[in-house]
């Protein structure tokens, strides 16, 4: 990725800074200097993106970093269309946390990377796309989750700070975390069976036993805990967000040491 | 004060008494109903010492804003006024009174209307009273050109304060703060039923907060059954007679219960909640409690569903939200900046636009006598002929015009100095009118009241 990819880590990085010390002021700095911040690490991470994307002969040549890249393009997306108040909101603050630990990751699988050949075939692009929306949906419902217990835990100390005013209510920060879950959980199972089937089709195999698939069915397996939980209490507690974080934690596991290696 | 030119110089000015420099018993004294300031803006339009006015009369200020020749005869007269009508002494108001003239005036009026010179910092009732205050000038007729437009950017900066802002968003009393909480555990209090013990001025106020969210049930609760069916019917909720019955089996239902008593003696004790908690199930329950002495047992069983907090931490959460509206100075105070300058600019370009017009209507002018001159002499033109020679000597006028044109708008802005659209005016021997009988707005500030030595109390 080079410079470019350098240069938007910088960037990145200035705003999550300006962002982070404006908020803990006790007079927060302009809104325009970080929205700024938030805009030129934006442009830069989008050009990143699309250079990457082109750089593809394929949907399936996508890489791990590729995918890293994404989620963390799609957290400034969306401080970005927070707007100027929001850049230095804690929401966009704990969001941008994520993208950028993921978008610094993405810069160390890419050096990883070795340029993957795989019979380049429709069913596959599917694949591909319907798993990296489902991580995608994952690291907002991991957010949701941080945020709900950075919330929690002011509320139970009754500790009224700015986190406290600036966050969503609890009931919200769980609702949002439940909606990622399942629609995470859902596309992918729907990756995983098309998955199942390209190797079906491509290499005359199920490949049931292949460790990526058994590890990703294992994280299907919590999220999937998570909402049964979930649904059968009715109400969030503070062990179903921590479980929630167990389960991004096993997602990103999955994704550093398991989904590099090919069937 | 009038110059040579014609050219009537006038100063904005505001002359007033507010929490800040004079003590209640004067502000009550002074403070004017709406007959009373009709009148006075009527008394003020009539004189030829304030040309345009606006009457600002809420229980913590009263102001009059003014624009006169001279900022000092404006404001005694408009004192002088208002002592009359009050039956205050004049010297006694006068000791109270500040005087903040030109941009500081209008800086001044911002931050009113911004909330930010309020009794309770950053509050959004001010604003609506500047616009009553706008709307009775207008009707009066006490308002001209220069206050229309003052006023209308006064109250944008403050709409866009509220909007842009928190400033006026978080709560800062203790009632309004319970509800703030539990809407922090619960979000949107639509489908949650809201249980508040006690029917007194707390509860009272905790009810109609409450209310406000649109909860699906308020159930009032009292000693005196009467009393919670008139908070009840007010509200909108239901009344219930107080009895340890009733709050058990309420517990175990509601998602909020608020409780305002205050009689010594707990009304929510821990075996209620504990009950209660078993009963629930894991649902989260809010309990606040804003009576002192409390109402709710401290010693109830903690639990993780279970939020209780007590008056200490609501003022907390009021202080927290004070300072948060306190943290939110800066970025209005750049907004108040902005307004300001778009308020100056307008001023400064007033002086320039009549000149202008009148350049380039004798400009068309021209051109129309040349092309009468054109199609005598020339009367075999076709129509379209006609069109292209009119096009091409408009064309001619623009670009002639053009950059003196921009240049003198541009230095009239940069230096406020209205001699270069004079000048321009002089040289192209445009109509006296369009240099005289003007109002030029002077920009300063010389404030000279007794409450002006006083330094300004801090915001932050």
């Amino acid at each position: 990725m080079g410079t470019w990819y350098v240069l938007s880590m910088v960037a990145y990085a200035l705003a999550l800074v300006w962002s982070g010390w404006s908020f803990a002021q006790a007079r927060p700095s302009s809104p325009r200097v970080g929205y700024g911040l938030f805009m030129a690490a934006f442009a830069l991470v989008t050009v990143v993106f699309l250079s990457r994307l082109a750089s593809l002969r394929g949907a399936a040549d996508y890489s791990r970093g590729d995918l890293a890249l994404f989620i963390a393009w799609l957290m400034i997306t969306v401080t970005v269309a927070m707007g100027r108040g929001g850049a230095s909101s804690p929401v966009a603050l704990l969001l941008n946390g994520v993208g950028f630990g993921l978008a610094l990751l993405a810069g160390g699988l890419q050096a990883q990377s070795s340029a993957p050949f795989l019979p380049a075939a429709s069913l596959l692009a599917l694949h591909v796309a319907l798993a990296v929306l489902g991580d995608t949906a994952f690291a907002f419902s991991f957010s949701f989750a941080l945020m709900h217990l950075v919330l929690e835990a002011r509320l139970r100390r009754r500790l009224f700070d700015r986190w406290y005013l600036h966050l969503p209510s609890l009931a919200t920060l769980d609702s949002l975390a439940l909606f990622a879950s399942a629609t995470g959980a859902g596309l992918l199972f729907l990756a995983m069976v098309t998955g199942l089937w390209w190797g079906d089709r491509v290499l005359h195999q199920w490949l049931l036993t292949w460790p990526k698939f058994m590890v990703t069915a294992f994280c299907l397996m919590l999220y999937v805990s998570y909402l049964v939980w979930r649904v059968r209490r009715r109400v969030a507690t503070r062990g179903m967000m921590v479980f929630q974080i167990l389960c991004f934690v096993a997602v990103l596991s999955n994704l550093l040491f398991v989904g590099g290696r090919l069937p | 004060m009038w110059e040579d030119a014609g050219v009537r110089c006038v100063k904005i000015f505001v002359v007033g008494l507010s929490h800040k420099t004079a003590p209640v018993e004067l502000r009550e004294r002074v403070s004017l109903g709406e007959a009373e300031v009709r009148h006075v803006l009527t008394q003020l339009r009539d004189s030829r010492t304030v040309l345009e006015s606006v009457v600002v009369s809420t229980c913590n200020r009263l102001e009059i804003y003014g624009l006169g020749p001279s900022a000092r005869a404006g404001s005694d007269f408009a004192l002088s006024t208002v002592a009359t009508h009050a039956g205050v002494d004049r010297d006694e108001l006068k000791r109270h009174a500040y005087l903040r003239e030109g941009e500081d005036a209008v800086r001044h009026a911002m931050r009113v209307a911004c909330g930010l010179d309020s009794v309770v910092f950053g509050e959004t009732q001010i604003l609506g009273q500047m616009r009553d205050a706008y709307q009775l000038a207008l009707e009066e007729g006490a308002t001209g050109s220069v206050f229309n437009r003052l006023f209308r950017e006064i109250i944008h900066v403050g709409k866009r304060a509220q909007t842009e802002t928190s400033i006026g968003r978080e709560a800062v009393s203790v009632s309004y703060a319970a509800v703030q909480l539990a809407r922090k555990v619960l979000g949107e209090l639509r489908e949650r039923q809201v249980v508040v013990i006690g029917a007194g001025h707390m509860a009272g106020l905790a009810a109609r907060h409450f209310a406000a969210q649109q909860p699906k049930s308020l159930l009032i609760f009292n000693r005196t059954l009467e009393r919670a069916q008139a908070l009840a019917a007010e509200v909108g909720g239901d009344a219930r007679p107080l009895d340890e019955e009733g709050i058990a089996e309420a517990l175990i239902h509601a998602d909020v219960v608020l409780s305002a008593i205050g009689r010594g003696q707990y009304v929510v004790t821990k075996e209620m909640v504990a009950k209660a908690l078993v009963a629930r199930r894991g649902r989260p329950l809010v309990i606040l409690d804003i009576a002192v002495p409390r109402d709710v047992d401290p010693d109830v069983p903690s639990s993780a569903s279970l939020y209780r907090y007590d008056v200490d931490d609501l003022e907390g959460v009021v202080a927290a939200n004070l300072e948060e509206r306190v943290r939110q100075e800066a970025a209005v105070a750049a907004m108040i900046e902005e307004g300001v300058r778009d308020f100056s600019q307008w001023l400064a370009e007033q002086a320039v636009v009549p000149v202008i017009a009148a350049l380039h209507q004798r400009g068309e002018a021209i051109e129309r006598e040349v092309m009468a001159s054109l199609l005598r002499k020339l009367p075999h033109l076709t129509e379209r002929d006609q069109k292209v020679i009119h096009k091409h000597m408009m064309s001619i006028v623009h670009q002639l015009l053009r950059e003196p044109v921009k240049n003198v708008k541009e230095l009239s802005l940069q230096s406020g100095d209205p001699t270069y659209a004079e000048t321009l005016a002089a040289l192209f021997g445009l109509a006296p009118e369009t240099r005289h009988n003007r109002v030029r707005v002077e920009w300063g500030e010389t404030p000279s009241y007794a409450a002006d030595a006083v330094p300004r109390p801090a915001l932050s």
